[in-house]
């Protein structure tokens, strides 16, 4: 047998067999642009765009309300929650491919600008890809203390 | 051996060095049961030997609670004998190789069996030399906490 045309053989095999492992694969990177793109329209206090960050089937988990679940739903609750007057910032971020999805984690910072107050929480998700695009399919967050008291309006002199 | 052989030989060699990717386990129930039942008998220590070492607790109005010394010290502030019960629904679970997801809905209950509160939660499961252990546990209310009781208003007051 000659060697030198199994050599060709060896490597086309070992070579096929290799791509078929998913350990092979290239780790495949967070799809910031979809954070960026959710973060962007938050803070432009653009409800309708942000709900179509959302998957058909995401629920967001709000504290101290029940869930939120579709897009109709989710692009409401994003109007009263942030009608353009709350900046958010994200840090301390990691992220952990699972399977088909994507687990974020971290902290937020969220200006309310109207009151000039500054709160801070934290959040967890779940991304999920449909049709090559990555949506959030679960969203929970939480302040790190109690929102302010409103004081009540006094009532004008007469 | 003719060269058919080696090549097929071959062939099952390089696939055979694949790591086969493992069917789903189910999501480790009997675990969450114990961490029902353990926080039931106000078991703090139980409680946090069900987290991982670097495991974290995301309160709702509270700061990020991490590692499970501060995680048995919450538990045990939080939990005390005699407080009410919790009963605990898993609503959905996703199973990957190390990790696992659950989402769920809780009920507190006082003495005579009333709802209290009711919320949902998040968690992040990871294994660890083989055990399922909770790695991140996020939970909120589904209405804000009851604040200091309203002032009388009296009786005399026009309408």
């Amino acid at each position: 047998m000659n060697r030198f045309h199994l050599a060709p053989w060896i490597a086309l095999i070992a070579l096929a067999g290799l791509a078929g492992c998913e350990r092979t694969k290239a780790p495949e990177p967070f799809p910031q642009a979809a954070v960026d793109g959710w973060i962007a329209a938050f803070n432009s206090g653009d409800a309708p765009g942000l709900a179509l960050m959302y998957s058909p089937d995401s629920e967001i988990l709000p504290p101290d309300q029940p869930i939120v679940s579709g897009y109709a739903a989710i692009e409401e609750f994003w109007k009263t929650a942030n009608p353009g007057t709350v900046r958010i910032e994200t840090s301390e971020v990691e992220t952990v491919k699972l399977g088909d999805y994507w687990y974020r984690e971290g902290t937020y910072s969220a200006l309310y600008q109207d009151e000039g107050q500054t709160r801070f929480g934290k959040f967890i998700e779940l991304w999920t890809q449909v049709d090559s695009n990555w949506l959030i399919y679960r969203q929970m967050w939480s302040p790190n203390a109690p929102p302010p008291v409103q004081m009540p309006l006094t009532a004008p002199a007469a | 051996m003719n060269r058919a052989a080696v090549i097929m030989a071959l062939a099952m060699l390089s696939a055979g060095g694949c790591a086969q990717s493992p069917a789903p386990e189910p999501f480790p129930q009997e675990v969450a049961d114990t961490w029902v039942e353990r926080y039931a008998a106000n078991d703090a220590a139980g409680v946090a030997a069900l987290y991982t070492e670097d495991a974290q607790l995301l309160p709702p109005d509270m700061e990020i609670v991490s590692g499970r010394a501060a995680i048995q010290e919450f538990v045990a502030k939080t939990n005390p004998p005699g407080g009410p019960a919790f009963e605990i629904a898993t609503v959905e679970t996703l199973v990957f190789r190390d990790y696992a997801h659950r989402q769920g809905s809780f009920t507190v209950k006082g003495p005579d069996g009333t709802s209290l509160e009711t919320g949902k939660f998040l968690e992040l499961w990871k294994k660890v030399d083989g055990k399922w252990l909770i790695h991140r546990d996020m939970w909120s209310g589904n209405a804000p906490p009851p604040g200091p009781p309203a002032p009388d208003t009296p009786p005399d007051e026009p309408a």
